[in-house]
């Protein structure tokens, strides 16, 4: 069988996505950091960001639910059926209600390899994340793997 | 709370391990904060079809799970530095184990780091994600 990656594919290497803002509620952090400790989220007034209140700090993979956008034009997938293969953050501060975090993804390096669940291609990408001033809150090198079926088969 | 302190720990030491069930209610509230959808998830049947037993834990909620268990320990979730997480195996809903291993420390400008060895077991004690941390602990006089 022939290699999945296409020249095509190849053109994407270095593209940027469109940033996407993202602005965080004391209520989207409560809810995230229930979820992670398995609990259910906390019944309590959403305090305003200017009440004095001290900020609520969300867990640091509350980065993972900033989504950013898709390629544009879009990268041409070849598998429909898609894992996550890791992730390398690195965090400058933690992320708080009333930050205004902007999401860009690149596009770093694609290849393949061949496992049990057949050919799989792999993604390298950073994200940054800025906050409302431009400053660093943190950056995620991520690795996504996809494979088996054919987009648009299921 | 006790927090630890820098000067307290050394190579070879580590947070505790900690030992926790990952419920399917979970993996759902899981998916609905963080926008992950993917039906592997949530949907055995759809899981199946992929290629797996069941529903699968997903990678970023380990990497939570492992990043909250490392602020628990040193004192706030701002002390989490670096967080790398590689992926190696499918974990299902159920019984998980996060530990880890201090292999260096080392003070940069004034503050205390550690770097760890961390891992992520499923019910059968099978490393299923390894990763590495950087963590900052507070320092005598802090």
């Amino acid at each position: 069988m022939g290699s999945v990656i296409t020249d095509e594919m190849r053109a994407f290497i270095g593209a940027a996505s469109k940033p996407v803002t993202y602005r965080v509620s004391h209520r989207e952090i409560a809810r995230f950091n229930a979820a992670i400790d398995g609990e259910l989220p906390p019944v309590e007034n959403d305090p305003c960001s200017d009440s004095g209140a001290s900020p609520i700090e969300a867990n640091p993979l509350i980065l993972r639910s900033f989504i950013t956008a898709p390629f544009d034009p879009p990268f041409p997938e070849p598998f429909h059926d898609i894992l996550d293969g890791g992730s390398k953050f690195n965090f400058v501060r933690p992320v708080v209600a009333g930050d205004e975090i902007n999401a860009v993804r690149t596009l770093i390096d694609i290849f393949e390899k061949s496992g049990r669940l057949g050919p799989m291609l792999f993604k390298i990408t950073e994200v940054t994340y800025t906050d409302g001033d431009g400053n660093l809150v943190a950056t995620q090198e991520s690795t996504t793997i996809t494979y088996g079926r054919a987009p648009g088969t299921v | 709370m006790t927090t630890i302190k820098f000067e307290d720990v050394e190579i070879g030491d580590g947070p505790e391990p900690v030992t926790r069930v990952v419920t399917p209610r979970q993996l759902v509230q899981y998916a609905g904060v963080s926008q992950d959808y993917t039906p592997i998830h949530y949907n055995t049947a759809y899981a199946q079809g992929a290629g797996h037993d069941d529903i699968i834990i997903h990678g970023a909620l380990k990497s939570a799970v492992l990043s909250q268990w490392l602020a628990d320990w040193a004192g706030g979730i701002g002390a989490v530095k670096r967080l790398e997480t590689s992926y190696r195996g499918i974990d299902y809903a159920g019984e998980v184990t996060c530990a880890g291993t201090i292999m260096d420390k080392r003070v940069e400008e004034g503050v205390g780091l550690v770097d760890l060895d961390i891992e992520f077991r499923n019910a059968d004690g099978v490393v299923t994600t390894p990763g590495k941390a950087t963590v900052a602990l507070s320092m005598r006089g802090d």
